[in-house]
């Protein structure tokens, strides 16, 4: 079955995705490290930057007040001070800068305190030579030690500051080459990061569209189930009808062939009666007994094959007027309803869908019953009344449901015997005391039954039972408007 | 022609039958002839003198015809008669076990006169034969072989 490894399948393909996010989630923490380290590396390298060119204006800065210094030493000319002044504060504004740095290499911390030392006792001595060449122009003179002096310092200054650019230079190649291997990482970051989401995609597409052609097969199969569920049905539904045909056939063969042979029991014995008339003696007696209990036989017979006419000789459905019904019935009735001194009323009742001739049975079984099993001094009454039960809209049709009771005031039964009742040839009394087969009420159920009615009854012993029909004014044959009963022989009218 | 030799042909299967109807018809003082033949085959040849009937095959007045009999049945037969030109105009009575509608129609359509159901009580049967005896002895006036 399909179905049965459906979650082992989806189990699979669910650790596979949770794989490729997770795969996926790494990804992204990886491409954000990269990024954050390729800003946070230009910040570096914006600082390196920065140290080197500020190193850079220093040493133009210096060797400009140096310029400055040596014109006005030379010529005794003020005006060379001009730069040298202007170069003292862009050094002084220089030198705060180198200050507040937060270099990322310590050395060049020292370098710094280094270089600070040189210039400004460089220009410290500086100063007091203009000081003294101001007081005296014409006749100062640096001495060639103090000169020596000068450039030793300068060279110094000049080494210092190529340590610090070469240190730098260093920095910003290295910061460079950290910030390729960043974007190279990034790159690689990305390619893998849309891979995987290009491969989930793939795989998801994949996954819905086997899901849809799983389902797709599933509801095929229940398709194909359904169809054979039905077809099985249908050939056991035929079969039912089959067999049940083949048994009324049964009934009907049996009950009419029976009748042959007992027909000639009862005639031989007759004959035997009238030709030995007097000659028999004791012989009679059991000659009347053979008869009465063939005669028995026939009636048996006679109303099995009434019970099995109920659906053999069925016929179709038409509007039933239930008051003319009655009507007859009645007047089939008359002669024992007369003997019994009986009274009898009805109420206004409705016409529906039904084998009429049925109806004429099922009413004549009921009232017959009736009048039969009453109480000796108490005068039969028997009440039929009806009403509606309930109404089912069907689309455009309405079916009524009508209750009637056929009510009596005669000796009743223990309710225990219910079902005994509506079964063939089931008697509750001797048949000495009321006559009959015990036929009729099974007749009447299977009547009610092939109308796709009830019938129910209330008994109290001594006191009446009542007879309770659920009819309906259209029968569902006639509301779906296709099926044939199995049990009619012919289409239902409408 | 003397009432009284009229021959009345049973067609039936069922000798308890036959044994019955000819005791009923001793009962009813019906004095005819009665002839049997027990099946539908036998009734055609008995009709058309042919086999074992031949010189021996009375002209039937009336015949008594059963229904379900072995070979060929009776609705079979009276077809056959009635599509006969020389047989047809024989009054033929069903006098059959069978009680239902489809046989009785299908009976009166194939031509037959009359459709009885045999009686259960031999008394019935012997009140039946008299009635047969007055109305197709007494009253009927039914044509000879040689009548055009």
């Amino acid at each position: 079955m399909p179905h049965r490894n459906k979650p082992k399948f989806f189990r699979g393909w669910a650790i596979i995705i949770i794989v490729l996010v997770g795969f996926l989630a790494i990804n992204a923490t990886q491409s954000y490290r990269a990024l954050s380290e390729l800003v946070e590396n230009e910040n570096d390298a914006n600082l390196t930057k920065s140290v080197l060119r500020t190193i850079k204006d220093l040493y133009s800065s210096v060797q400009e007040a140096e310029l400055g210094l040596r014109g006005f030493f030379l010529t005794g000319a003020e005006s060379y001070l001009g730069p040298y002044y202007f170069a003292l504060s862009t050094i002084d504004e220089n030198l705060i800068e180198m200050r507040n740095y937060d270099f990322q290499i310590p050395e060049q911390i020292d370098n710094t305190k280094r270089l600070e030392l040189v210039i400004l006792e460089r220009l410290q001595e500086a100063g007091s030579h203009i000081l003294q060449k101001q007081a005296d122009p014409d006749s100062y003179r640096i001495s060639s030690e103090k000169m020596r002096q000068s450039y030793d310092s300068m060279a110094e200054l000049g080494e210092v500051i190529r340590t610090m650019e070469e240190l730098e230079y260093d920095l910003l190649e290295r910061q460079s080459e950290r910030a390729h291997r960043s974007r190279q990482n990034l790159l690689y970051t990305i390619v893998i990061a849309n891979s995987v989401g290009l491969l989930l995609v793939i795989l998801v597409a994949y996954l819905i569209r086997k899901a849809l052609k799983t389902q797709l097969l599933e509801a095929e199969h229940l398709e194909m189930l359904v169809h054979q569920r039905t077809e099985e049905l249908e050939h056991y539904s035929n079969e039912l009808q089959r067999s049940n045909r083949e048994l009324q056939d049964f009934a009907f063969v049996a009950s009419h062939d029976l009748q042959e042979p007992l027909r000639k029991i009862r005639a031989f014995g007759d004959r035997l009666k009238s030709v030995y008339a007097g000659k028999l003696g004791d012989g009679e007696d059991y000659i009347d007994r053979m008869q009465s209990a063939a005669s028995r036989m026939s009636r048996l017979i006679e109303d099995l094959l009434e019970f099995s006419r109920v659906s053999t000789r069925a016929k179709p459905f038409g509007p039933v007027d239930l008051n003319q019904v009655m009507n007859v019935v009645l007047d089939n009735l008359e002669i024992k309803i007369q003997e019994r001194n009986a009274q009898v009323t009805a109420t206004k009742l409705p016409i529906i869908d039904a084998d009429e001739s049925q109806m004429h049975q099922l009413f004549q079984n009921l009232i017959g019953n009736a009048i039969k099993f009453t109480q000796p001094d108490i005068q039969p009454q028997i009440s039929i009344e009806c009403q509606v039960y309930e109404t089912v809209k069907l689309g455009e049709l309405e079916n009524t449901v009508y209750e009637i009771k056929v009510k009596d005031n005669g000796i009743g039964f223990d309710e225990k015997y219910i079902e005994k009742i509506f079964t063939p040839f089931q008697r509750l009394h001797g048949r000495d005391k009321y006559e009959g087969t015990g036929i009729g009420l099974a007749i009447c159920r299977r009547i009610v039954e092939r109308h796709q009615g009830t019938i129910e009854v209330d008994s109290i012993p001594g006191e009446g039972s009542t007879f309770t029909l659920y009819l309906n004014s259209r029968t569902k044959d006639q509301l779906v408007g296709t099926e044939i009963s199995p049990f009619t022989e012919g289409t239902p009218n409408g | 022609m003397d009432k009284k030799t009229m021959v009345i042909l049973m067609a039936d299967d069922d000798k308890d039958d036959q044994l019955l109807a000819r005791d009923a018809m001793i009962e009813g003082h019906v004095t005819n002839e009665l002839h049997f033949v027990n099946d539908g085959v036998e009734l055609l040849q008995y009709l058309r003198g042919e086999g074992e009937f031949a010189g021996n095959n009375p002209w039937p007045s009336l015949i008594l015809l059963d229904l379900n009999m072995p070979r060929k049945d009776g609705r079979e037969a009276l077809a056959e008669i009635k599509s006969d030109p020389k047989l047809r105009r024989i009054p033929v009575v069903i006098l059959t076990t069978s009680k239902t509608e489809e046989d009785m129609l299908r009976g009166y359509d194939l031509g037959a006169a009359s459709y009885l159901t045999k009686p259960v009580t031999f008394q019935g049967l012997v009140e039946l034969m008299k009635a047969l005896g007055k109305y197709w002895v007494e009253f009927v006036e039914i044509p000879m072989p040689n009548d055009h």
